[in-house]
């Protein structure tokens, strides 16, 4: 999904930027209005807040402690007291799905960092240096796309071993290439600009060029990548604790405690029903944000 | 014919990376590879065995040795044997290609009928609720976990209603769910690509031409539009092809499935080296030469594309 969204946002990527240079002051006006208008953003964007906040405040709102067992409260059904059930050692699944989004949200973000940092560094890197660095770095991209959806991030985590940190690593990783395309491909259609070449003129060097007039110019396009790259880092780093790679129980990892409940499904529906229902509305709220977000950067699209 | 050449001669020095990339897995563990994958075993493990370990995997010679040998011995077909169970890799594989291809082509064959079916539904009705409807149902398809939409269905249709067998067997009986949970994220990605260049090949001249001709409407979509929608498709499906493969590691999970995902799983699980990088290895190559036949397939339907 990020990958096909990449190519389209590298076409976007110059008239985008066009338009970032001549009114760098209301492009964010525009694309505020824009989402403002836009119904599914101000849906996802809720859902996000929503969840933010629960995450933040976890601590203090959860009825239970998520890591207390309680054999007698063993696989109770939803009622007043447990809203989502309890699960097989009696622990409160609302607590626990809640400090899930603590964990989820963590591991998304901090993915993204780690490969947008280093994607964009390099992308702006082989845009801007071209020749034999471009070459070097853009090769080496390929032959990390040679390796298709979660398979990079499954050699990372053979090398790595398991576990939640080295997910977000590998998951990190393995989304490098897509902000490496896009930034490049920016970074090739600003670099001969006037504002770069009369930086340029004034002695501005190479890494102050880079940092203070190509990123700035680069970035919008590459934030709508990152917004949906996080809700692609929350659905593989679950699916990867889903499967023993990532997050260990006890951890109130959606997808460790989905392991977990899948031995019970024919007795206790909740127990995986309320932590899928988690990762679906998180990622589905990212999504929705991040659509719209795609949506009013392209000039194409503006009303 | 120029263009298949360049096209396959390109495909070389990816295929040489790819190896080179899972080669070096081995060499990227952190400390000692051998001690690490004897980790969790249970039993202390002698440093004699891990000599021999050490030995068999060849790491005992120089680096580019070792690499020319990876790859000779990658190119007759042998990688390695098991730590587990000392099965030689290459049968380890071929005994579990056959379910994750039936799994991958099943999910392939739905997310194409889905996903065609709901662009087209949401490109001709634009704008109604159809449309609205079909980009919901694509938005909850790659929002949605495949491993939770799996458990689901189970919990629905094995053992609620009875319909299916709750753990995948043979048989295109045990076929039908996991199918339908691994390839409805793909189903959803092709209906947006579906619908979008639909839409923009809607607005072409020849469209206006052909309804100006009188054609009917269906005629106009299916003779004309659709046949040049469907190049930008064609690359989404290589891509998505390859999505499902490495999918399928979870899905044959959930479903307890036989297959290579399972076996890519169960060797990560328990550090055996060489059944991981040789799983690796193998997928990898198969979705080089999936992108490459698709490449050639588009060379072939659309007469402009040609390699500069």
């Amino acid at each position: 999904m990020v990958g096909s969204a990449s190519v389209q946002l590298a076409d976007q990527a110059d008239s985008v930027s066009k338009k970032a240079i001549s009114k760098h002051q209301t492009q964010m006006g525009i694309i505020w209005r824009q989402l403002r208008r836009n119904r599914a953003a101000m849906i996802g964007a809720t859902i996000l807040l929503i969840e933010i906040l629960l995450a933040v405040a976890a601590p203090v709102i959860v009825p239970f402690d998520p890591y207390q067992q309680n054999p007698r409260a063993a696989l109770q059904a939803p009622s007043v007291e447990h809203w989502f059930g309890t699960d097989d050692t009696g622990r409160d699944l609302f607590s626990r799905v809640i400090y899930g989004a603590r964990i989820s949200l963590r591991v998304g973000l901090i993915s993204v960092m780690i490969g947008g940092c280093i994607g964009i560094t390099l992308g702006i890197l082989a845009g801007y240096r071209g020749g034999f660095v471009d070459n070097l770095i853009m090769r080496t991209m390929d032959l990390l796309l040679a390796f298709p959806g979660i398979l990079l991030a499954l050699a990372i985590i053979a090398v790595l071993g398991p576990g939640l940190f080295n997910v977000m690593i590998a998951v990190g990783v393995a989304s490098i290439p897509v902000y490496t395309r896009v930034a490049r491909g920016s970074t090739l259609a600003l670099k001969d600009r006037e504002f770069v070449l009369s930086a340029r003129s004034i002695g501005a060097g190479d890494a102050r060029i880079a940092m203070r007039h190509i990123l700035p110019n680069v970035l919008p396009p590459l934030i709508v990548l990152a917004t949906l790259g996080i809700a692609g880092a929350i659905l593989t780093a679950a699916g990867l604790s889903f499967i023993g790679l990532g997050a260990v129980p006890p951890t109130p990892e959606w997808g460790a405690i989905l392991t977990l409940g899948r031995k019970y499904i024919y007795q206790a529906w909740w127990y995986t029903t309320f932590p899928g229902l988690a990762i679906m509305i998180t990622v589905l709220g990212i999504n929705m944000l991040g659509d719209a977000l795609q949506d009013a950067l392209d000039p194409r699209l503006r009303r | 014919m120029r263009y298949a050449l360049t096209r396959l001669v390109l495909a070389v020095p990816i295929m040489f990376g790819v190896s080179l990339f899972t080669f070096l897995m081995l060499h990227f563990v952190p400390g000692d590879p051998v001690a690490a994958m004897f980790i969790g075993q249970g039993a202390a493990v002698s440093e004699e065995q891990m000599d021999k370990v050490r030995d068999e995997l060849g790491l005992n010679d120089p680096l580019p040795v070792q690499y020319l040998n990876f790859l000779k011995n990658a190119v007759r077909g042998d990688l390695g044997n098991s730590i587990r169970t000392n099965e030689p890799v290459s049968e380890m594989i071929m005994r579990n290609l056959p379910a994750t291809m039936q799994l991958t082509l099943a999910s392939m064959a739905f997310a194409l009928v889905l996903g065609i079916s709901l662009g087209m539904l949401a490109a001709i009705k634009r704008g109604t609720v159809f449309d609205t409807a079909a980009m919901f149902i694509a938005l909850l398809g790659v929002s949605m976990p495949s491993f939770w939409l799996g458990l689901l269905l189970i919990s629905v249709f094995s053992i609620q209603l009875g319909w299916f067998p709750i753990i995948g067997g043979s048989g295109w009986r045990g076929l039908i769910l996991p199918a339908f949970a691994l390839g409805f994220a793909a189903s959803a990605i092709i209906a947006r690509m579906v619908r979008a260049s639909l839409l923009d090949v809607l607005r072409d001249n020849y469209i206006v031409t052909a309804r100006a001709k009188g054609l009917t409407e269906r005629r106009v979509i299916f003779r004309h539009a659709l046949r040049n929608a469907a190049i930008p498709v064609l690359t989404i499906v290589g891509l998505q092809f390859g999505g499902l493969l490495a999918g399928a590691v979870i899905i044959e999970s959930v479903f307890t499935r036989q297959g290579l995902g399972r076996m890519l799983v169960t060797a990560l699980q328990s550090r055996d080296f060489p059944v991981a990088q040789g799983g690796v290895l193998f997928v990898a190559i198969v979705y080089v030469f999936v992108n490459l036949i698709v490449d050639l397939f588009y060379g072939v339907i659309d007469p402009r594309i040609s390699v500069d």
